[in-house]
């Protein structure tokens, strides 16, 4: 630990810059979890492993924030949250990068959160302090680009207040000064977070192991990381490297790959395939379903390949997951409520139907979403010469 | 995350039709019957590869799982990738580059060593 930097403070500034347009216009891509906390969390973290210990983040957004963003802002460890009017967030900035500036400081970080990087503290004060900078800039090269760019990140001498001044007040477009650069080295990764891209990219390069963003749970399997409370059904398939987080479901017969991420609180449901795709938290994907290369959460799916929003407005296509425990559980025993008698209805409509159906699935009884899915009970279809392990083919008609 | 079970890498046969491929599950039906078998099939001499293989090769998973094993893939010819990836189960596999690899993962993950599908097309 470099012990300048205990003298080091941050402000974080968090507004509308990184909202996850695809799937709601209220969501900051910082405040959500990627392998099982959020970007905020990991940037402040980060910043308290180099030994900053003073981090405010000032935070202002328009429209209420999805209940598991809001509390991934409330429950900031090891950070205070000062809230600020949309238009306010720059000028509360400014005000606390005066109240935080004293004799003790020897440089002040100002980072907006429209990135993540996993910039390497140290190095970067070490040299504002060593070339006894006033502002010094990060540059970067970001995702796949080739190009390296200014991020709006600073570290600001403690004196030059009006240097920050200028620079809070024109958005960190303008600096009053030459700015010092500081170049990030090729261990220091950097992605934008602009886009639904940006955030699978995220989890893939976690999972990949070409960041330090590290999954948040147990490594049940080499590559296979589970969350606490996970339930995950005995014929479910999970191809590593993938990410299952806390409280989550994973039916019989899903197929979790392909550096897939499931984030808390979903369920996955029978036969659904989730395959390089990132499944946002309380988010319940119904079954046989093939969510592929895609963001879902919040009743949309944005497709990467086709670069399409799609609402899932449909129940039995997607759901979302009660944020209230107290109702999950309710909801839960009615589920169970409804299903026993379907059951028994079905048993007896098997009796009287005794060698004419087949059962395939002798796991789970599940309900497709569509009908033309494997788990059919027409025995006249081509489907019963295909070998029952094949449970994730597909018949795709004229696909 | 040390294994002590063997693992055991099989060579998958260089034409996996109607025939050789039910020959070929007799043969490692032994393994797949032991305790939490962990099984790599190499695929680098498959010269052709058929739905019958196919098949052959997700019962072999199938039998692996109701054992709380593992079944990787290693060392895909281009024809068995080709295949593979037509009927969309090359995604149910964690595939290597080299058997070694593969028997390798079964102790710690090496995601550089990984075959990777990105996006639509094959990274390396």
């Amino acid at each position: 630990m470099n012990r300048n930097l205990g003298r080091t403070k941050a402000v974080l500034l968090l507004d509308e810059s990184g909202l996850l347009q695809e799937i709601s216009d209220s969501l900051p891509m910082p405040l959500i979890e990627v392998l099982g906390r959020s970007i905020l969390q990991r940037t402040v973290d980060s910043l308290r492993d180099a030994g900053v210990e003073d981090i405010q983040v000032v935070a202002g957004f328009e429209k209420p924030l999805p209940a598991y963003a809001q509390e991934n802002l409330d429950r900031l460890e090891g950070a205070t949250v000062v809230g600020a009017p949309v238009s306010g967030v720059w000028h509360k900035a400014e005000q606390l990068f005066m109240s935080l500036t004293d004799a003790q400081t020897s440089a002040l970080l100002l980072v907006r959160l429209n990135v993540y990087a996993e910039v390497d503290w140290n190095a970067f004060v070490q040299q504002h302090l060593d070339r006894n900078s006033r502002v010094t800039r990060v540059w970067a090269t970001a995702g796949d680009s080739a190009e390296t760019l200014p991020l709006d990140i600073f570290a600001i001498a403690p004196n030059r207040r009006n240097d920050a001044a200028y620079l809070l007040r024109n958005g960190m477009k303008q600096s009053r000064n030459n700015l010092e650069r500081y170049d990030a080295g090729e261990g220091e990764y950097v992605r934008t977070l602009r886009s639904a891209a940006d955030l699978r990219e995220l989890a893939a390069d976690g999972l990949y192991r070409r960041s330090n963003l590290a999954p948040f749970g147990r490594e049940v399997r080499p590559g296979v990381f589970v969350g606490e409370g996970t339930r995950i059904d005995r014929g479910a398939r999970l191809v590593a490297p993938v990410y299952i987080g806390r409280r989550c479901r994973i039916r019989a017969r899903a197929l979790v790959t392909r550096a897939a991420a499931i984030e808390q609180h979903s369920i996955i449901d029978c036969g659904c395939i989730v395959d390089a795709a990132t499944v946002l938290p309380y988010s319940e994907v119904g079954p046989a379903l093939d969510v592929s290369r895609c963001v879902v959460g919040n009743k949309r799916l944005f497709s990467l390949s086709r670069q399409v929003t799609t609402e899932l407005l449909d129940p039995k296509l997607f759901r979302e997951v009660t944020y209230n425990a107290g109702l999950r559980t309710l909801a839960q025993a009615a589920n169970l409520a409804a299903f026993l008698p379907s059951q028994l209805f079905r048993g007896l409509r098997r009796a009287a139907d005794a060698g004419n159906v087949t059962v395939i699935d002798r796991d789970e009884v599940c309900e497709p979403a569509h009908s033309a899915t494997l788990h059919s009970t027409k025995p006249e279809l081509e489907l019963q010469n295909l070998a029952p392990s094949m449970a994730v083919m597909r018949r795709y008609g004229n696909q | 995350m040390e294994t002590s079970r063997p693992v055991i890498v099989k060579r998958v046969p260089e034409r996996m039709d109607q025939r050789s491929a039910r020959a070929f599950l007799r043969d490692i039906q032994p393994l797949l019957n032991s305790d939490r078998p962990q099984i790599v099939l190499d695929l680098s001499q498959v010269h052709r590869l058929d739905v019958a293989g196919v098949e052959v090769i997700l019962e072999a998973m199938h039998a692996v799982m109701k054992r709380d094993g593992d079944l990787k893939l290693a060392a895909l010819s281009d024809q068995a990738a080709v295949v593979l990836e037509l009927t969309r189960t090359d995604r149910l596999f964690e595939i290597y580059g080299t058997s070694t690899d593969a028997v390798r993962s079964f102790s710690s993950f090496l995601p550089n060593t990984m075959r990777r599908y990105e996006y639509g097309r094959i990274a390396a």
